[in-house]
């Protein structure tokens, strides 16, 4: 297959950020969704868009192809919609309500500091992460159990918020993207303390670490992330963007 | 349970904790966290940017509302662009019919014959990027968007956009190769 240039693959390296919104504008957007999510019900029929993308397909569709063989044509499974229903309208004005803080993301946390501290966070824990996905370490809140019980259930028996996480990612996003990755990568440092390689976000976390030490001129290190993702989450969506972040 | 073992081993979330903590999940996190990719997909996909703020809301709405029948079997990311896919194709059927909007298709990439300045003002706007994805005819943008800028593997996006995965092999080698072009093309003398 063809395959992208150097020039083309360090080109869509440095108009990565294009397209992304203002902070105007992701507050706006965010304040109307918050509206219409708060409407109430009578805006909650969900459209089913969500739905339409399963990875069932897909599975389904790569075991068609196994079995027609090379040569034959991959036809996925065309049952269901393939467009989402007509999604229900956002009724909400756009500016309607006092644009919400971003503050939202940030307040727990300690203030970033200044862009121009470069030293880099030491890691507390080893990144050894499994290749494959394995299910999270049961927390301990009883003793073992006896043979004869009823098998433990598998998952996570105190759930963690998931929210701190997201807060965690999003800030060290947004902080490599305003300039300041050496304060991002205090952030996932603080993120992988707090949800080691089981977070719902862990790929993200990789993808950001990354983006933050190519900030810093560490490239040899960044691409040594981008190799560990690669190794971990061979599939993973961020591993493109990732690939070309020191471009 | 051999399809969901296959599904599950591409992902390093266990899907039975992704489930679970979802639902504690506020929307400000998610929007967040996502919104920049959301956002940019949309933008690459080809909507218009007048149309961009309805169809971000319409997926992170489509989102948050669907988010407790989110199994985790693909990453979040993934889920999200799927969505948004699906607003954005609606929104640029929608587009084609109307007139009057200024969609990124209607500027022109600058050619060879294009003055540096221009191409250097372009630049500065950012905007050589949406303008060369705007030349691709719609089914080779879609596949490069999301495979090539949004990372989606060619099978999630054949599943996505329903058509056979040699299609989306063929379209990917074909954006590939006007890319290529376009960027070389870039250094050309004037």
């Amino acid at each position: 297959m063809s395959e992208l240039s150097d020039e083309a693959k360090a080109f869509l390296a440095a108009h990565d950020d294009e397209g992304l919104p203002t902070p105007e504008e992701q507050l706006r957007v965010r304040t109307a969704i918050r509206s219409a999510i708060d409407a109430g019900p009578g805006t909650v029929e969900a459209p089913r868009s969500a739905g339409s993308f399963s990875l069932a397909k897909v599975v389904a569709g790569l075991t068609a192809a196994l079995l027609v063989g090379t040569g034959g044509a991959l036809l996925l499974s065309r049952e269901g919609p393939s467009t989402p229903q007509p999604p229900a309208p956002l009724e909400a004005p756009r500016v309607a309500t006092p644009p919400q803080p971003t503050a939202d993301l940030s307040a727990p946390l300690p203030p970033a500091p200044e862009p121009t501290s470069h030293a880099a966070p030491t890691r507390a824990v080893p990144r050894a992460r499994p290749a494959a996905p394995q299910p999270p370490e049961p927390i301990e809140t009883e003793p073992p159990r006896e043979a004869t019980s009823p098998p433990a259930p598998t998952t996570v028996a105190e759930p963690i918020d998931p929210t701190e996480e997201f807060r965690l990612i999003a800030q060290a996003q947004a902080s490599t993207r305003d300039g300041n990755p050496a304060w991002a990568l205090e952030l996932l440092t603080q993120h992988e303390r707090r949800f080691g390689g089981s977070g719902l976000l862990a790929e993200e976390a990789h993808a950001a670490r990354v983006k933050a030490l190519c900030g810093l001129g560490r490239v040899a290190e960044a691409r040594l992330e981008a190799e560990q993702l690669a190794t971990l989450n061979p599939s993973s969506v961020h591993l493109a963007r990732v690939d070309r972040a020191c471009w | 349970m051999a399809v969901t073992d296959l599904e599950a081993s591409r992902h390093s979330v266990p899907m039975t904790a992704l489930h679970t903590d979802a639902s504690k999940l506020s929307f400000e996190a998610l929007y967040d966290t996502h919104v920049g990719e959301v956002w940019r997909a949309v933008r690459r996909l080809g909507v218009a940017a007048s149309a961009v703020d309805d169809v971000v809301q319409e997926t992170f709405v489509t989102a948050w509302r669907s988010l407790a029948r989110f199994e985790g079997r693909s990453s979040l990311k993934t889920w999200l662009v799927g969505i948004a896919f699906n607003h954005a194709r609606h929104a640029l059927r929608a587009q084609g019919l109307r007139s009057g909007e200024t969609p990124v298709e209607s500027v022109t990439l600058p050619s060879g014959a294009s003055t540096p300045e221009e191409l250097v003002q372009r630049q500065r706007r950012g905007e050589l990027l949406l303008v060369m994805l705007s030349r691709l005819p719609e089914e080779q943008r879609t596949t490069f968007v999301l495979v090539e800028l949004e990372g989606l593997s060619a099978v999630e996006v054949a599943a996505l956009v329903q058509v056979p995965l040699n299609t989306i092999y063929s379209r990917l080698r074909l954006a590939r190769t006007a890319i290529n072009d376009a960027v070389a093309r870039l250094k050309e003398p004037a």
